[in-house]
């Protein structure tokens, strides 16, 4: 029995790696493919006309270039402001026990258990009053809503990883409470706080549902291509999916180590 | 040193203040903008809702798809954490293209599959070369609901699983090793090892990644949209068509209410059936 | 060089009481052990002293100074933890000289004091490494080091050498003694090991449940103990307590009698315990008649 448990098992995993990695390179063909490939038929599993130069005339026609470089800007702002908003939240959790502690907690992921997402229906409303309707800053709010909770966990845990003597020594030799955090702390959770980052920036950049309520002319990937679905060619499509995509593994791939430390601390 | 005592407070303070706005805050208001009407209070979007001639069907399709995916999702991603333990070499690589999905959103996981499935796409040129068809058959259409239910829970599956499966490693990875080599060393054959000794110690994280799951399945619309169009209507999606198309605040509200309830409900099923026994660590 | 007062401290966390009416005085250049079971206090009390923990009463004085309400970094003292607390992203160097990189001392003076506290402590050879790299013992004396290297009027050790192995912690005691002993320092030492404390120390401040004890020279804590705690805790293997009638100044072991010599200022009832140290005492063999011993004693 043992004998072929273990070829299938092998089996087993090389088929769950290709059925993860082949849709994604079916994507990037039909994408990058250009005019021709999208309608040719049957489909070729190797790129044809592959030209960089129809690509990027395309991308600025289609505005699919000016909605990439606002995701960009919108999920920046959410990064920027989930990890100065959170970090301190976070340093106060792991090195205070203060009363109402457990409550935040609670709180905090209570908020996880909500579709935030839809929140997005009176925000509208509320950022026309404001201003705020329409703009990048507007729907970094809501994705930081997002991804608030989240990096206040992750780096709950990271600072309760570092030893609490650390900064006493630190404190003993001169620093005052402020220097011995930048010191000592910052400088071995900086990894950590920076893998938080990194996926606070794709929260923002794959959400889709309020993007898509809060903006109007000035929309991000996600809002635009979801807004172009009917119309848009399907050569559009592909190449706006395999964009989406790109930035994304990329980002995954730096932060491959602390994965699994960051989600299986954020679902404690 | 009295200072100190306000310190957690004032850390914490920004991140509670935003919250507040930003989460708090528009919960109440959808709430509000589902009872809203020019008369005071009253359940006119909800009749409204009810009365969407896409009501019935985008609760149908919703809680079809959830019951269908989340299951499958857990058996696959559970099975997908098991094999990663086993594996020695490799392993690494292997964890990154299985967690891939991570970071691709519902929106690039309908189109990936759109691109796979459409009348011109590739899953119709395989079954062409293996002769199975003699023209590309369209299975995105309303002639074939139940080849698009299919289509839409395999994009999900292959985007979603991720998720599950990065909260049960990480879960697993806490379980020590010795209750599984005791259980061994007892005589449990490996299947009865995973089901009276791996999976009760991995309660928490299952616990934990179905909630999250849930929640989730009840959001995502944009794979819906991007295969099925206006064919295959969720709760979600009606959402977003009242709010977008018909300028409906207070019915889009409605459905977004709706929801809540749903995964609220849901979510306290979870920690009622999931909850530690007597005597079980938390 | 200092002289540390404490007056009447006493520590709460809540409704458990830690720390109940503590007072010392540790002398100029004094070595003092702050010794008793875990539980017993001593870590808080040095905390307290070095301002990590904030007293719930009475005060803290160095060189007459009240430094109650300081930070510790303006105390003016070092400290020794028990995890080392050796600062892992830095270079051994760049720990030892930690605290004189704090106190902004000129770059030329801060690797002169650095590499001399190095000497000390036997790790020039260490000093461009990292943390990661050492084992247990080196970082102990990196830890060591940088307490050192800012020749510190008050210096704090929390068991440092508790994590070592056996062996290594003689060795480290008797490097300890005489580097301390040279450089003069007053020092206040927290261990709950009685013969760490005995061979270390001037003077030895016994704890038991929030309370100093008894408070003396090794050999007096040694001998004469002033509760049976103190005789149980102090002394290796541990004292016996017999509780035995006295009668006419003779106790009866089975079929021996022993003579009690009882101190002139103590009154013995008819219920008091005995208390023996195994090493103290001596068997006699006694004529029957005239007392008188048959043997030398």
């Amino acid at each position: 029995m043992r004998s072929i448990k273990q070829p299938l098992f092998i089996a087993g995993v090389v088929v769950l790696c290709a059925w993860t990695i082949v849709p994604i390179y079916l994507v990037a063909l039909g994408g990058l493919g250009g005019d021709q490939g999208v309608y040719t038929w049957p489909k070729p599993f190797w790129p044809l006309a592959w030209s960089a130069g129809n690509l990027s005339a395309f991308l600025t026609i289609q505005g699919i270039w000016p909605a990439m470089l606002r995701s960009v800007e919108v999920a920046a702002m959410c990064m920027g402001f989930s990890i100065a908003l959170g970090t301190p939240a976070g340093y106060a959790l792991a090195r205070f026990a203060f009363r109402g502690a457990n409550a935040y907690r609670l709180a905090i992921l209570l908020t996880r258990a909500f579709p935030v997402g839809i929140l997005a229906l009176p925000l509208a409303v509320s950022y026309v009053r404001l201003g705020l309707y329409d703009t990048a800053l507007g729907v970094a709010l809501i994705h930081t809503a997002l991804a608030l909770p989240f990096a206040v966990l992750v780096t709950s845990s990271l600072f309760l990883g570092i030893p609490r003597e650390l900064e006493e020594a630190a404190r003993v030799f001169g620093c005052s409470g402020l220097s011995a955090f930048r010191r000592v702390v910052l400088p071995l959770a900086l990894p950590g706080v920076a893998a938080t980052a990194i996926f606070a920036f794709v929260i923002s950049w794959n959400e889709v549902f309020a993007a898509a309520v809060l903006t109007v002319r000035h929309k991000t990937l996600t809002a635009f291509l979801l807004s172009v679905l009917s119309e848009s060619p399907l050569q559009a499509q592909f190449t706006g999916g395999f964009l989406l995509i790109v930035p994304s593994m990329i980002f995954i791939f730096l932060v491959r180590r602390y994965l699994f430390a960051m989600w299986g601390i954020a679902s404690r | 040193m009295r200072h100190l005592r306000l310190a957690p407070y004032l850390l914490i303070a920004p991140s509670l203040a935003f919250l507040f706005l930003l989460f708090f805050v528009p919960l109440i208001q959808t709430i509000a903008l589902a009872f809203q009407s020019d008369a005071g209070p009253s359940l006119g979007k909800f009749d409204q809702m009810l009365g969407d001639l896409d009501f019935i069907t985008a609760v149908k399709n919703t809680f079809g798809l959830a019951v269908v995916v989340v299951p499958l999702q857990f058996a696959l991603a559970l099975g997908m954490a098991m094999m990663l333990r086993k594996l020695r070499s490799g392993r690494d690589l292997v964890m990154w293209i299985w967690t891939i999905p991570l970071g691709i959103s519902d929106l690039a996981a309908g189109l990936v599959w759109l691109s796979i499935l459409t009348e011109r796409g590739y899953l119709n040129t395989v079954l062409f070369h293996l002769g199975l068809i003699a023209r590309p058959e369209s299975w995105l259409t309303y002639e074939t609901p139940a080849a698009l239910f299919f289509a839409i829970v395999i994009a999900e599956l292959w985007r979603a699983t991720a998720i599950v499966f990065v909260i049960l490693v990480a879960g697993v990875q806490l379980v020590p090793a010795e209750y599984e080599e005791a259980a061994s060393v007892f005589g449990a054959t490996t299947w009865q090892r995973f089901l009276r000794v791996t999976l009760p110690l991995l309660r928490p994280s299952i616990q934990t990644a179905l909630i999250l799951r849930t929640v989730l399945a009840f959001e995502t619309f944009a794979v819906v949209l991007a295969i099925g169009g206006t064919t295959f209507p969720v709760l979600i999606s009606q959402a977003f068509i009242w709010e977008n198309q018909n300028q409906d605040y207070g019915t889009a509200a409605a459905y977004a209410v709706l929801i809540m309830v749903i995964t609220l409900a849901a979510t306290l099923a979870y920690l009622l059936a999931l909850r530690p026994r007597a005597g079980e660590p938390a | 060089m200092a002289e540390i007062r404490i007056e009447r401290v006493a520590k709460s966390f809540g409704a458990v009481t830690v720390l109940n009416d503590i007072s010392l005085s540790v002398a100029d250049g004094n070595f003092v052990a702050l010794l008793g079971p875990s539980g017993c206090g001593k870590t808080t009390l040095l905390r307290i002293i070095a301002g990590l923990e904030t007293q719930t009463d009475g005060r803290v004085l160095i060189d007459e100074r009240d430094v109650s309400g300081l930070p510790p970094r303006a105390r003016g003292l070092a400290m020794v933890f028990q995890n080392y607390a050796v600062f892992p992203h830095m270079t051994v160097r760049q720990n030892v000289g930690f605290g004189l990189a704090m106190d902004r001392v000129d770059t030329e003076r801060v690797a002169r004091q650095t590499e001399r506290a190095a000497r000390l402590m036997h790790i020039e050879s260490l000093l461009d490494r990292h943390p990661a790299h050492l084992s247990g013992g080196q970082r102990q004396r990196v830890a060591v080091a940088r307490a050192l290297a800012v020749e510190p009027a008050v210096l704090l050790m929390d068991e440092p050498l508790s994590n070592l192995d056996a062996l290594l912690r003689l060795e480290m005691r008797a490097e300890l003694k005489s580097v301390l002993a040279e450089a003069g320092t007053t020092t206040i030492y927290v261990t709950h090991d009685q013969t760490e404390a005995m061979g270390l120390a001037d003077r030895i401040a016994v704890m038991h449940q929030g309370r100093i004890v008894q408070e003396a020279a090794p050999a007096e804590v040694y001998r004469r103990p002033r509760s049976m705690f103190v005789g149980g805790f102090v002394g290796s293997p541990p004292m016996n307590f017999l509780r035995l009638p006295i009668r006419q100044g003779v106790v009866r072991l089975g079929s021996l009698e022993l003579r009690v010599v009882v101190p002139p200022d103590t009154a013995v009832r008819a219920g008091d315990t005995i208390a023996l140290r195994p090493d103290l005492a001596h068997v006699a063999w006694m004529h029957p008649e005239t007392g008188e011993a048959l043997e030398p004693s």
